[in-house]
Order: structure tokens, then C-alpha cells, then sequence
């Protein structure tokens, strides 16, 4: 079957997408629990230091762009090592999509439906992903090039709406912990959504490449830190520092203090459309990326009749990986992010090294690939 | 009980609609696969539906990753 091609501007606003995806629902209150007032500062070395990730994916892309990502960590690292770091590494998006799901699960039932079963969440948000994953991957980037103008609208509505009641005192004094605070709050952006990018790797040659990979790439990824950085700073403007470190989910209680005149009240839920279309995105993508590269991996011909069994695996791995919130927020601060790197960071830049070095050698006869172009 | 039989009359109606379309198609490989990866998926379902508790791999993670994110993050 072949993959029809998606643009670079489809590949740039899915990137935007995918960075906002999981990051506006945890990363204003969790940076500002480490950075307190200066969380700001914290996102924007994140968002630099996303630049420089994003464009090394980026050389990763352009090493063979025509080849996807299993063929080239095989042909990097040897038939061996480069199978178990793909295993390693497909097994990590397959844990960051547990995530996701319980992400979206573990809110809806918090904050809206606290008296639904949590499965019911799964299950029912399972089966747009799954049919997305299945429609293919045009079709996903065509469904998000309709959602996000409303993610946008009500990102700025909610920002604009409150610019009346930003108090700039909370935000100073500037720097009033010292400077290891705000680095420590940039360190819980590395696995979420930094080094995350690289499920780009595994989609690239349904990527028509334009004139780089590169610039839709680290654009949608500074565009989509910068939303974060809005989100955050709103949320400490208004709420204050300590308020924000305390609630779980602080654009949230944001969302309930907008009050226009008499009638605009109890907005909150757009909030909670916005985290809905945007975590459907991320998940459906990385749902897409892990289950399309263990179909390359075992050379099979579709990756479709795959969806559904591994949505069953997801659906069992949420409730196996993640007993509580407790447990998942102990393991969001202290090894996600050290794992992230290690397996999602790591990974594609031996790919990288290898990969250059192999084609520096044999710069004049290139090998020829079994067919990417069939599938 | 009803539950676990719930689950394998989804995996069943499942393969009812996807054997047929790889069927036609002859490849052996997609169908093992499928049907490998449908097994795995069922039991891990059926054993989560009966409430029975199964090591959660993350630990081992946590295991090995979380004294560096101690010491990097503090608390």
C-alpha cells in the first residue's frame, strides 16, 4: 500500500500540535512547583533548548530521507544492536501513549466526570485514536489542519479575556530563587515535550521535504513552546505563584475565573477542549508512529489490521503501568525524563553519528534499500 | 466472568472483519502477526478485566532511572 505524502506546512502544524499536546495540561503546574515565579524563564531555555533538538531530528531526517527509520537505525548500528534500540525505542512511545491516554482519563475524571469509571474514558477515547491511526497518516494531518484554528481561537480568547486581571507582581522578583530552581523546571520539559520529537523519525518518508525538513520542524516546535509559554505566564500572572504550584491542573482553576459581564461564566470546559483535541493529536500520532514502525520492523505489507490489537495492549498497558495518580506523577519528575533522554534523545543520535560516518565511507556506491517506496 | 467473555467476543468479531481483508490480500505474514499480537492483546485484557495484579514493567524503570532524577530534581 502507498503512504500518500503529507506537506511540510501539514508536517509543521502537526509538529505545533504535538508539542502542545501533553505539555499545557501538566507543564504550568509542574514547573512552577520547581521554578515558582520564574517558571517563564524555565520554558524559554526549554523552548532553546528544543531548537537544538529539533534540528538535529532534523539532520537525522535528511541523512535518507527516503528510507524510514527502522531501515536506517538497521543499516547504522547492524542488524542486531539497531532491532533491540528500536525495540527500546518503540516501547517507549508505546508507554508515552499509556501516558496519554491516562493523561486525558485521569482529568476527565477528576475534573468533569467524577463519578465515571475511568475505563469508560479509555475505552471511549480510544476509538477515535484507533480509527485515526487506522484512516493513515494524510488523513490524521488533514483532521488536525481542521481542528487547530479552534484550539487556537480558544487559546487566544482565553489569554485576551484575561488581560484584565494579570497582576504583574507576581511575577517579580525576578530571579529570587536563584538560577538551579529554574533549571530544574526546564529539566521537566526534556521529556515532555522536548526530546519527544523524535516519533517525527519514524513518519519521514510520508514527509514531502519541501526544502528542509528542517524549518517546519523547529518552527512548529518554537511555535508550540511559545503557546506553552503564554499558558504558563497567564497562569502566573493571575493565579500567583504559590496557586499555581498547588493545583494539578492550573489552567483549569484559570479557566473558572473568567467571568465577562453577567452571562460569559463557567468557560472552563473550553479549556478542556482545547487539552481533548490537543492530546488527541499527540496520541493518535504517537499511536501512529510506534505501531507503523513495528510494522516495519516485522516487514509487514499494511500496518492497518494492527490498530486495534495494539489499542487493546494500550487500553491493558494503561491500567498495568499506571496504578494511581501518585505513582504517575513520582515517575513524570523523577525518571521520565532521565528514560526520555536516554531511549528518545539517545537513540537517533547514534543513528545520526553512525549514519554519517557509514555514508562518509561508502560516499560513492550508496546502498539500495528493500522498498520503502512499496509501503 | 461475563466480562472476560465480553472481551473475546470482541477479539473474535475483531478478526471477523480484518481475517477477510488479509485474507484476499495473501500475505501469511500480516495474518501471524495479527493473530500473535491479537493473543497477547486479549489475555492481557482478560487478565486486567478479572482484577488480577500483574508486575508493572514500570517499576523496573523507576528502578533504574529515578536515583538520577532524585539527585538532579531534589525532594
Amino acid at each position: 500500500m502507498t503512504v500518500k505524502k503529507i506537506s511540510s506546512r501539514q508536517f509543521g502544524l502537526l509538529v505545533l500540535l504535538y508539542s502542545l499536546g501533553d505539555s499545557i495540561l501538566f507543564l504550568p503546574g509542574t514547573t512552577t512547583s520547581f521554578g515558582h515565579k520564574d517558571a517563564w524563564i524555565s520554558i524559554m531555555i526549554g523552548s532553546l533548548a528544543g531548537i537544538v533538538i529539533t534540528f538535529i531530528y532534523g539532520k537525522v531526517m535528511l541523512l535518507y530521507p527516503d528510507i524510514t527509520f527502522v531501515e536506517l537505525t538497521q543499516y547504522a548500528l547492524g542488524k542486531l544492536v539497531g532491532t533491540i534500540l528500536l525495540l527500546l525505542f518503540l516501547y517507549y512511545y508505546f508507554i508515552s501513549s499509556c501516558f496519554l491516554l491516562w493523561d486525558i482519563g485521569d482529568f476527565t475524571v477528576t475534573q468533569i466526570l467524577p463519578e465515571t469509571p475511568i475505563h469508560s474514558i479509555y475505552i471511549l477515547f480510544l476509538i477515535p485514536v484507533l480509527y485515526g491511526v487506522r484512516a493513515g497518516l494524510e488523513t490524521i494531518a488533514r483532521a488536525t489542519e481542521i481542528l487547530a484554528p479552534w484550539i487556537f481561537i480558544l487559546l487566544i480568547l482565553l489569554i485576551a479575556v484575561l488581560f484584565p486581571e494579570y497582576k504583574y507582581e507576581n511575577l517579580t522578583p525576578v530571579f529570587e530563587n536563584g538560577f538551579i530552581p529554574i533549571l530544574q523546571g526546564s529539566y521537566l520539559m526534556i521529556g515532555l515535550p522536548l526530546v519527544q520529537f523524535s516519533i517525527f523519525l519514524l513518519i519521514t518518508p510520508s514527509i514531502k521535504k519541501g526544502k528542509s525538513y528542517l524549518m517546519p520542524f523547529i518552527i512548529g516546535s518554537v511555535l508550540g513552546n511559545l503557546c506553552t509559554l503564554l499558558i504558563t505566564i497567564s497562569c502566573i500572572l493571575v493565579l500567583g505563584a504559590e496557586s499555581t504550584s498547588r493545583h494539578t491542573f492550573p489552567v483549569y482553576i484559570l479557566g473558572k475565573k473568567v467571568t465577562i459581564g453577567e452571562f460569559l461564566q463557567r468557560i472552563e470546559i473550553f479549556i478542556a477542549i482545547i487539552w481533548f483535541l490537543s492530546i488527541y493529536v499527540k496520541l493518535t500520532l504517537t499511536t501512529y508512529g510506534f505501531i507503523y514502525g513495528i510494522s516495519n520492523m516485522l516487514k509487514l505489507k499494511n500496518y492497518q489490521p494492527l490498530t486495534f490489537p495494539f489499542g487493546l495492549i494500550m487500553l491493558a498497558g494503561v491500567l498495568i503501568f499506571i496504578p494511581h495518580q501518585v505513582f504517575a506523577f513520582d515517575f513524570f519528575i523523577f525518571t521520565w525524563h532521565t528514560y526520555s533522554f536516554m531511549i528518545a534523545f539517545a537513540i537517533p543520535l547514534l543513528v545520526y553519528l553512525f549514519g554519517y560516518l557509514k555514508k562518509k565511507k561508502l560516499s560513492n556506491k550508496l546502498p539500495t534499500f528493500p522498498s520503502s517506496k512499496n509501503y | 466472568m461475563f466480562k472476560a467473555f465480553g472481551v473475546l467476543l470482541i477479539a473474535v468479531l475483531l478478526s471477523l472483519y480484518e481475517y477477510p481483508k488479509m485474507k484476499q490480500k495473501e500475505n501469511r505474514k500480516d495474518i501471524v502477526v495479527y493473530f500473535l499480537i491479537l493473543g497477547v492483546a486479549t489475555t492481557l485484557v482478560i487478565l486486567e478485566v478479572l482484577e488480577i495484579n500483574l508486575p508493572n514493567p514500570l517499576k523496573g524503570i523507576e528502578y533504574v532511572f529515578s536515583p538520577i532524577g532524585k539527585v538532579l530534581v531534589g525532594q
